[in-house]
């Protein structure tokens, strides 16, 4: 008897243990409101998971007006709906809500314009882009757009599914035909020469726990580059490359493996004032030239005083297999400023690459919703790639300047920078971009 | 002739169902000078539909938005302004607030609130020296209930807001800066100015008033 009650008041205190590791079920305290339940409501095609997955809040949650607002412009940022509307019902109890999520689903496809300004092709738009996002239902992106640039033309297919299988795991794939141009300086004159390449990207990602942090995928392309280059603002073309260049010149087939370790703990993709975003992806690469590429490109953000320091450090390393279009450049709006597009970057491109920039942003006007309008920015670049003393003489360069970056509808954020190299503070370039530099 | 019936009366249900939708109705706007102020009286009816009765009893906000335009006779708009009502019933002390440029009047009950936001005397729209006395006004009105939030009649809006949202996908990948243009969005936006948003009344116009 004894050994029984002895059993039993072991699995009473099991039990208890149990009840005590469980999260207290929420009860409405005076002046709060408590989601009983959520309902969504007009769904036709789309699994309720991919609504649930886009809500910040579940069953037990404490609702407030703002919360709701948050969350319908999540769901209508998605592209999958029309209409996304939210109402409430009161619960079974006082200070319960049951909340209802009214969606119209998008049943056709939509059509993009899009542009910007691109570090690798400078200015671009998209004159067409077709989207069909949730085609299926399953909260998928899948899109087709063409783009032409000043140094572009080509069109790519993307398609990423979050979640996929309702696994962990986000599923993209890409596919890409582009011919682009190439920046090269001989002899302090610039050039361009042009370079058609087709790609296959698959990349796997997390989406919860550890597996945020990694990212990895597949890719696989066919790269062309012409045998001549043009010198810039002169029809007179030139066949003689030096060997750096010219041995890379025939049709070249690659493959490689990827992986990426990321963290983001930025309060806010567009406008950080805390927290870091940084990667450091390896990759393996073989087929008609075999070499591995390290990349590392962290950025710290921080408030100080009335605006938010920011630092971006990219360190990046290479083979010297490396064809010379995979390999890396510096100069330019989106590198290191005071310098015309890749004019720091040695003939053949550099195996290494180190740039830092430091800008300290101070928003100036703030839209109704509390985002910054009036941006106004004071910077230091720095940066270093091989064979840079034969180019200006020095082994790093450095860079001052200050900027205004004004939030403008449709376009974004417009980016005007002025800088001055630290040698030669007369000759100061003027740069007229979209988005924060990094 | 039968087989087409079958397929028409739910057909005509979704419509009679549409068409009796309950949105709320002006009944009379009366504009008329006092003092300093251009002020407007309105009466409306039929202003909470069961959807938005629910939202404002769980304890969530409810908003009345009022849209005028003043119109110089014939009809050319001088002028857009808009006040908003914000209903909330407090579950704990079981009143209704009513919140309202800035002034905040409590109810007993649901039928005290309902009768405060019926009936709206003497609003202050504008200075009476901005209107010419020797002209003709009218005053339009169009009203809407939102629950929870006014920023859900606003989504079009909105998303010309975000449109630039973009940027790379990782650190360490190719830099581009840009903006996305949904033209879909675009052309409901630019060809929407003239429907009525979803919940909302129908337009009224005053009689014609001067400032004198």
């Amino acid at each position: 008897m004894k050994a029984l009650l002895r059993k039993n008041l072991v699995y009473l205190l099991v039990l208890l243990a149990i009840l005590a590791a469980l999260p207290a079920h929420a009860q409405a305290q005076e002046g709060q409101l408590i989601v009983e339940q959520v309902k969504i409501l007009g769904l036709r095609k789309t699994n309720e998971q991919v609504v649930q997955r886009y809500l910040s809040f579940r069953a037990g949650d404490v609702l407030t007006p703002e919360l709701i607002e948050q969350n319908q412009q999540t769901l209508q940022a998605t592209n999958f709906f029309k209409q996304v509307s939210f109402r409430s019902e009161p619960g079974s109890g006082r200070g319960k809500v049951i909340v209802v999520c009214e969606v119209i689903e998008r049943q056709w496809p939509t059509f993009e314009f899009a542009g910007g300004y691109s570090e690798l092709d400078g200015w671009y738009f998209s004159p067409l882009g077709v989207r069909y996002d949730n085609l299926l239902g399953t909260g998928h992106w899948l899109g087709l757009r063409l783009i032409l640039g000043d140094r572009v033309a080509g069109a790519n297919l993307r398609f990423y599914q979050p979640n996929i299988f309702n696994s962990a795991a986000n599923f993209q794939f890409d596919a890409d035909i582009t011919g682009r141009q190439i920046i090269h300086y001989f002899d302090a004159r610039a050039s361009t020469q042009n370079i058609a390449a087709a790609g296959l990207r698959l990349a796997l990602s997390g989406s919860r726990g550890l597996g945020k942090y990694i990212s990895g995928g597949l890719q696989f392309s066919e790269t062309q580059p012409d045998s001549f280059a043009t010198l810039v603002g002169k029809d007179s073309t030139f066949f003689t490359f030096p060997e750096i260049i010219a041995k890379d010149l025939g049709k070249k087939r690659l493959s490689s493996a990827w992986l990426r370790l990321q963290a983001d703990t930025r309060d806010n993709a567009l406008f950080p004032t805390k927290g870091i975003w940084g990667a450091i992806s390896l990759e393996a690469v073989g087929g008609d030239a075999k070499f591995n590429r390290t990349i590392f490109d962290g950025r710290v953000y921080q408030k100080l005083g009335v605006g938010v320091l920011a630092w971006r450090l990219k360190l990046a390393k290479t083979s010297e297999a490396t064809p010379f279009y995979e390999r890396f450049y510096l100069g330019g709006v989106n590198s290191l400023r005071s310098f015309d597009e890749r004019r720091l970057t040695p003939v053949g491109y550099s195996p290494r690459l180190f740039l830092s920039n430091l800008e300290y942003r101070i928003p100036l006007e703030w839209d109704k919703q509390g985002k910054p309008r009036f941006v106004g920015v004071l910077f230091f670049d720095a940066g270093r790639i091989n064979g840079l003393k034969e180019i200006i003489g020095d082994e790093v360069v450095k860079s001052l300047g200050f900027g205004v970056r004004v939030k403008v509808p449709v376009l974004g954020l417009l980016r005007m920078d002025f800088a001055y190299p630290e040698k030669h503070p007369d000759d100061f370039h003027f740069y007229l971009t979209l988005g924060h530099l990094f | 002739m039968r087989r087409l019936k079958k397929f028409y009366y739910p057909f005509l249900l979704l419509l009679v169902a549409e068409a009796t939708a309950q949105t709320p109705r002006v009944i009379s706007i009366l504009a008329r000078p006092i003092a300093d102020s251009l002020t407007v009286s309105v009466q409306l009816a039929d202003i909470f539909s069961p959807k938005i009765v629910n939202t404002i009893r769980s304890g969530l906000p409810a908003v009345i938005r009022f849209d005028f335009r003043l119109l110089e006779e014939p009809d050319r708009e001088l002028q857009q302004m808009a006040h908003s009502l914000r209903l909330l019933y407090d579950l704990w002390s079981d009143r209704y607030r009513l919140q309202f440029d800035q002034r905040e009047q409590i109810a007993a009950s649901f039928a005290e609130m309902e009768k405060l936001c019926t009936k709206i005397d003497a609003l202050k729209l504008l200075l009476r020296r901005r209107l010419v006395p020797q002209k003709t006004y009218q005053l339009r009105l169009q009203v809407a209930v939102i629950p929870i939030s006014a920023r859900q009649d606003q989504q079009l809006r909105d998303w010309l807001e975000v449109a630039d949202d973009t940027e790379e996908s990782a650190p360490g990948e190719d830099r581009a800066a840009g903006f996305r243009l949904n033209l879909n969005k675009l052309f409901s936006f630019l060809g929407g100015g003239k429907k009525n948003p979803f919940g909302a009344s129908e337009w009224a116009v005053s009689p014609p008033f001067r400032a004198q």
